[in-house]
């Protein structure tokens, strides 16, 4: 039975992509509690796409690709705001049309590559497998600056979140709060696209969040709890991929939501049981 | 916790090793089924064989499951067919290289045809992307040095004689492996490549020398071509990958080549959908059928592509019939 935990991380690949999971998952479980608790998933979802056409430019002109899918995720953020300061329309309508706008653009860009290098598949699904160890290294950097980040902007995120008005009225600069924290989002977003793929970072950023949020209150624990179910999915990830033979990437994400809803129905059951009892008792 | 499900994966790996049985013989794990059967012909019960892809995958987008990437990993050698073809893998191929598993790579040993040699007018560009990504990767890509070369190298069974020569020198070298035998039955699979190579060659003759066209969904028959004298006019998707897309405007360009040159067919491949090459054969008219060949995996039981080498005569069989008057 231990074998069956164990045997999936024999090899020094599987134990690079748990390393490197973990780290990931612990990025975008911290930085998608803010997303979860703030209302931006379809910001998140659309970011996530938006490094894309960055990813291509990367691939095509031998840039950096983190830096370049840095720049174009703030790029999209640009865009959306510019769309929400000058016209009447909603918020998601200009996250919809960035989203979509940003993704073409991508597509685009890579299939005008005759060459096949960096193929669309493996940014979209990422190769959790071929993560090497200069990946790592960036990413546990950008968890230091994600902490750091978190910690110093904390109360203004948390002001921001409560209220806009009160949030500016306390002199706690919410332009440069949201600003700051969309920049936080990006970064995981550029991070994990080698790990994750680009399609199913979003199911990182919010996967393990909601779950947190359905069994603790408070911010900072829920980010503690966060990160505990997003390693319980990279974990269980790796080995039940491992042991039915499916994609490694995809299987994590899978795992992950798929503890959303088991969480969800221990929750209702146990509310359930105990307003039987409580009836019961009356 | 990090610390401890890794101590536990340390202990993991002795119990595999010890597990896998046949520690006596060298494992081998090979990438693509076509070479999968070449290396199994030619190793026989000398080594255990694992292949990766299954059949009917395509290699380009082929992606390796854990399992999979700890088997070769674990391979004492693992073989690819190279020059950036294992798309999906090369993460994968990668990592297991720098872990330090020995990997030969079948395009390391034969003379490989540059890519993009077909007349479109971004040949230019391309050519000019391609050195760009490679010089300037931050040292990330060693192994995938797609775009530059021709992978597709197995359409010429030449070539491959090249390799698997290469390769049984490599494999002499792995202990517990039985060199003597291994010369005796790679000499007798050599024997059955130049027969293969003398059968194909004769076959081909009967297409009169204008009629040697290939128009192919991607570019995979490159070294058919140079081999057996044909001429490859164009291709659905103009790139090395199946990856790749087209635009209408390259479509109809290639829809007006065929017409005017009256090409009688379109070389599809049974990895892949044929929806590009039907609609671009709907466009140019009624007389270009599309046949689908066995380009890049070996077929089912009974397809008559089974085997390298059985792959090889039904695709030539298939080229010929569509070609021939």
């Amino acid at each position: 039975m231990i074998d069956w935990f164990t045997d999936p991380f024999a090899s020094n690949i599987a134990q690079r992509a748990l390393l490197g999971g973990l780290v990931v998952a612990a990025i975008t479980a911290l930085i998608g509690t803010w997303v979860i608790v703030r209302g931006l998933a379809f910001l998140g979802d659309a970011l996530a796409h938006g490094v894309l056409p960055g990813l291509a430019v990367g691939v095509l002109w031998g840039v950096n690709l983190t830096l370049a899918g840095f720049v174009s995720a703030l790029a999209m953020v640009a865009g959306v705001n510019l769309v929400h300061r000058t016209t009447r329309l909603s918020d998601d309508t200009g996250i919809g049309l960035l989203f979509v706008g940003m993704l073409a653009l991508g597509v685009i860009l890579i299939s005008r590559n005759d060459t096949g290098a960096g193929d669309l598949t493996s940014f979209l699904f990422g190769d959790i497998l071929g993560v090497d160890r200069s990946d790592i290294v960036l990413a546990v950097v950008a968890l230091g600056v994600t902490i750091v980040g978190l910690l110093v902007g904390h109360r203004a995120f948390l002001a921001l979140a409560v209220n806009h008005d009160k949030a500016a009225a306390l002199g706690l600069r919410p332009g440069l709060a949201h600003g700051a924290m969309l920049a936080l989002l990006a970064m995981a977003v550029v991070v994990s696209f080698k790990v994750v793929g680009t399609l199913l970072v979003f199911g990182f950023l919010v996967a393990p969040a909601a779950t947190a949020v359905l069994v603790v209150r408070r911010i900072p624990r829920t980010m503690v709890v966060a990160v505990v179910f997003a390693w319980l999915s990279v974990v269980l990830g790796i080995v039940v991929s491992y042991h039915a033979d499916t994609a490694t990437s995809a299987t994590i994400a899978g795992v992950g939501v798929a503890i959303f809803f088991l969480v969800l129905i221990a929750v209702e059951l146990r509310s359930a049981l105990r307003n039987r009892t409580a009836l019961a008792a009356a | 916790m990090v610390a401890l499900v890794l101590a536990s994966a340390a202990c993991g790996s002795d119990d595999t090793a010890d597990g896998t049985g046949s520690t006596d013989r060298p494992s081998l794990v090979v990438s693509t089924n076509v070479l999968g059967d070449v290396v199994t012909e030619v190793v026989g019960d000398l080594a255990d064989v694992e292949v990766i892809m299954p059949l009917g995958a395509d290699p380009h987008d082929f992606a390796a499951s854990a399992r999979q990437a700890a088997d070769m990993e674990a391979a004492d050698l693992l073989v690819i067919n190279g020059s950036g073809f294992e798309q999906g893998m090369l993460g994968v191929i990668e990592s297991v290289t720098e872990g330090g598993t020995p990997v030969f790579s079948f395009a390391d040993h034969v003379e490989l045809l540059e890519g993009g040699e077909h007349d479109h007018e971004h040949a230019d560009e391309d050519t000019h992307t391609d050195e760009d990504t490679h010089t300037d990767e931050d040292g990330e890509t060693h192994v995938d040095e797609h775009g530059e070369f021709d992978p597709h190298l197995w359409t010429d069974p030449t070539r491959i004689a090249a390799g698997v020569e290469a390769l049984v020198a490599e494999l002499g070298e792995l202990d517990g492996i039985d060199a003597a035998a291994l010369g005796e039955q790679a000499d007798a699979y050599l024997a059955e490549l130049a027969a293969l190579d003398a059968e194909i060659e004769e076959q081909v003759a009967s297409v009169p020398t204008e009629r040697r066209v290939l128009v192919t969904n991607h570019e995979v028959f490159g070294y058919f071509a140079d081999r057996y004298g044909f001429e490859v006019v164009g291709a659905v998707v103009p790139s090395l990958s199946t990856n790749a897309e087209t635009s209408a405007k390259e479509l109809e360009e290639l829809a007006h080549v065929i017409e005017d040159e009256g090409i009688p067919a379109i070389f599809a491949e049974t990895t892949g959908s044929t929806d590009l090459a039907d609609a671009l054969a709907d466009e140019v008219g009624g007389e270009v059928q599309v046949v689908a060949l066995f380009s890049e995996s070996l077929g089912e039981d009974g397809s008559g592509a089974e085997t390298y080498i059985g792959m090889m005569r039904t695709n030539t069989e298939l080229i010929v019939g569509a070609l021939g008057a």
